[in-house]
């Protein structure tokens, strides 16, 4: 093997050199530390050598159904099953598109009693290095926490990322436990105790339970433990409807819980109850989503960029309904046409109230938001003003239009309904998620607000991208 | 319905209806979306939209508005809703619709129109039925003037 014989190569030169001078002597290379290196999306990575077991050509895991969305699958390595995940996926970094039956590049390493499988882009060679030469991670390094860095070293001319493997498994599957284990204890808590004990991290099975007693408590025989409590989000939930048009369905539900044990802690005890606009505002205050109904940041407009799958269509379909002044709409425009240069951007963006949405078409952009990720889609007026170029504009369509009634559109390949859906009733919640269903591809993404939930009965399965969730069809 | 469409109908009818009435006051009311079928009050003139879009627009008013209105573009009493009122509030429609469809072509939108066609009659529905057996969904443009009520009603969709 190459690296091989460069070591050996190496220490002849160290024991050829051992009588030069001093200042010689300070750049002979010792090696005493080797690692694998690989890469992850055109980036060298390296990995210590010491745990790594083999490496592996394998493809076509079994799939783990609930498993984390970087597990996947596990793999029959010689009689052991090993559970094969995928750093790319771990790291978000773009996983290149699985064809059909092409193994995966993987890595099997040991780490303390357990065997795992890592599939990477590329494994490159065994490459040997001077510990001392290693350096600490640089906190500007981007695309993987910092955390599960080792340090960075030099070979060959070439910077290796040094992977921290310990802390890769041992961290995130101590955070696993850790909120498995708070899991439970809130699921306890409330039972035995605490009124304000309710979580949004109870199991579904309470969830439901209890989902009814918020909506028609008072008919139904609530649990005596929390039966002030029930009556208090009931009382909530009905003034958010009264005063913001907000539903509290099984969409919100886990939100609407775990604002309400925050929500009491702020107010106090006993005066929880939202008694005009202004608190329930106050109490929507964390509902929104980020950039919800504004310009998107730079992270924002990346992160949904992460997500957004490949994709060759001619023609790429978007369906925004609740567009509100296009703020988001523009933002997601600009986004698209990032992400797929090759295609014809089409979006649909509705909105009920005819003010905001008439004037979408003409807005101007501000100053500040001009310069910055926007400014290749933006141009300048006549009058000086900044505003989108053509094409961006021509990629949107305004429309005033209601989503509850007949939504008349093409098969759709993206649909962004931040935050809107729990402005809706419960009926029309279903039968728009149901639209939802009808419309998007099958290959479609659907992207809603980050404290909403599309319950897997709707034919939805969630997948995770970051920090970002989003939604395809089962 | 997209945005860019609903001023230049709301603009000429309007804008027309003050005309031919001779400058009376002519007061705008909110406007709104509608999607359930409707009751045509008395008199209904609809003028079809063909070409990038397809859609309808329908003037929507009782007997007596009809009477009154065209009465008085025609600058005598009619006493009964005659062929010659009949002809009138056609003319009407088709004065609106056509001027709306000109500022749309002016926005570079390519609208096509049928003749306007005529209903009368009482306890008339009109169920527009769209391509899901849902009703369509028509934005309502409600035009009060001294003679009586008139609702602008359209529905316009993109060719998908």
């Amino acid at each position: 093997m190459e690296a091989e014989n460069m070591t050996a190569e190496n220490q002849q030169v160290n024991t050829a050199t051992e009588d030069d001078s001093q200042n010689k002597k300070e750049s002979i290379t010792v090696i005493d530390f080797k690692m694998v290196t690989f890469s992850l999306s055109g980036k060298d990575y390296a990995i210590d050598i010491m745990n790594v077991k083999e490496i592996a050509k394998a493809g076509r895991f079994t799939y783990v159904p609930n498993a984390l969305p970087f597990v996947l699958g596990v793999y029959n390595l010689r009689g052991d099953i090993i559970p094969i995940l995928d750093l790319r996926l771990f790291f978000n970094i773009q996983v290149p598109e699985h064809t059909g039956n092409k193994l995966e590049n993987l890595l099997i390493l040991s780490v303390g009693e357990q065997t795992f499988g890592v599939v990477v882009d590329k494994i490159d060679k065994v490459v040997g290095v001077q510990k001392s030469k290693i350096q600490p991670p640089h906190p500007l390094f981007g695309d993987i926490n910092i955390k599960y860095i080792y340090g960075v070293v030099e070979a060959n001319k070439r910077l290796y990322i040094l992977l921290d493997i310990a802390k890769i498994f041992n961290s995130r599957s101590i955070e696993e436990k850790n909120r498995k284990l708070a899991k439970q204890v809130f699921a306890e808590n409330s039972i035995s105790s605490t009124v304000s004990q309710i979580s949004a991290r109870e199991p579904e099975e309470n969830v439901a339970a209890e989902r009814n007693d918020i909506r028609a408590a008072g008919e139904a025989e609530t649990p005596p433990r929390n039966d002030t409590s029930v009556q208090e989000l009931k009382f909530i939930a009905e003034s958010l409807k009264g005063y913001r048009k907000f539903s509290v369905t099984a969409l919100n539900e886990n939100w609407v819980r775990s604002r309400f044990s925050t929500w009491k802690e702020e107010r106090g005890e006993g005066n929880t109850q939202l008694q005009n606009e202004n608190d329930a505002d106050a109490f929507l205050k964390t509902f929104w989503s980020t950039c919800s109904g504004t310009w998107w940041t730079k992270e924002y407009a990346d992160a949904i960029y992460k997500l957004l799958p490949d994709n060759t269509a001619k023609q790429i379909c978007v369906w925004n309904p609740g567009c509100g002044k296009g703020q988001e709409t523009y933002s997601l425009a600009c986004v698209l046409n990032k992400r797929y240069p090759g295609s014809k951007i089409r979006i649909y963006a509705q909105d009920i109230d005819l003010l905001n949405v008439s004037n979408a078409p003409l807005l101007s952009v501000p100053n500040d938001i001009a310069v910055g990720w926007f400014d290749p889609f933006i141009t300048k007026k006549a009058n000086g003003e900044y505003t989108f170029t053509q094409q961006i504009k021509d990629s949107i369509m305004f429309e005033y239009h209601d989503c509850m009634n007949t939504n008349a559109l093409p098969v759709i390949d993206l649909i962004l309904a931040r935050d809107i859906l729990s402005l809706l009733d419960e009926k029309g919640q279903n039968a728009v998620i149901n639209d939802f269903g009808e419309k998007i591809k099958g290959n479609g993404t659907v992207i809603i607000g980050e404290n909403e939930i599309i319950l897997p009965s709707a034919g939805f399965a969630a997948k995770t991208v970051g920090a970002l969730c989003a939604y395809s069809k089962k | 319905m997209r945005v860019e469409y609903i001023n230049p109908f709301v603009e000429t009818s309007y804008r027309v209806l003050k005309e031919v009435l001779g400058g009376t006051d002519v007061k705008r009311g909110d406007l709104y979306l509608k999607s359930t079928a409707m009751p045509v009050m008395g008199v209904a003139a609809l003028v079809g939209l063909a070409g990038d879009v397809e859609g309808r627009v329908l003037f929507d008013m009782t007997m007596d508005t009809a009477l009154n209105i065209s009465s008085r573009m025609n600058g005598e009493k009619l006493p009964e809703f005659d062929d010659l009122a009949k002809a009138t509030i056609s003319e009407l429609a088709n004065l609106i619709t056509a001027q709306a469809v000109t500022k749309l072509h002016e926005l570079g939108f390519k609208f096509d129109l049928t003749p306007p066609a005529l209903f009368v009659g009482q306890k008339m529905e009109i169920a527009a039925l769209g391509g899901t057996s849902e009703n369509v969904e028509a934005l309502i443009v409600p035009l009060i003037t001294e003679y009586g009520k008139i609702e602008v009603n359209v529905a316009i969709r993109e060719r998908t």
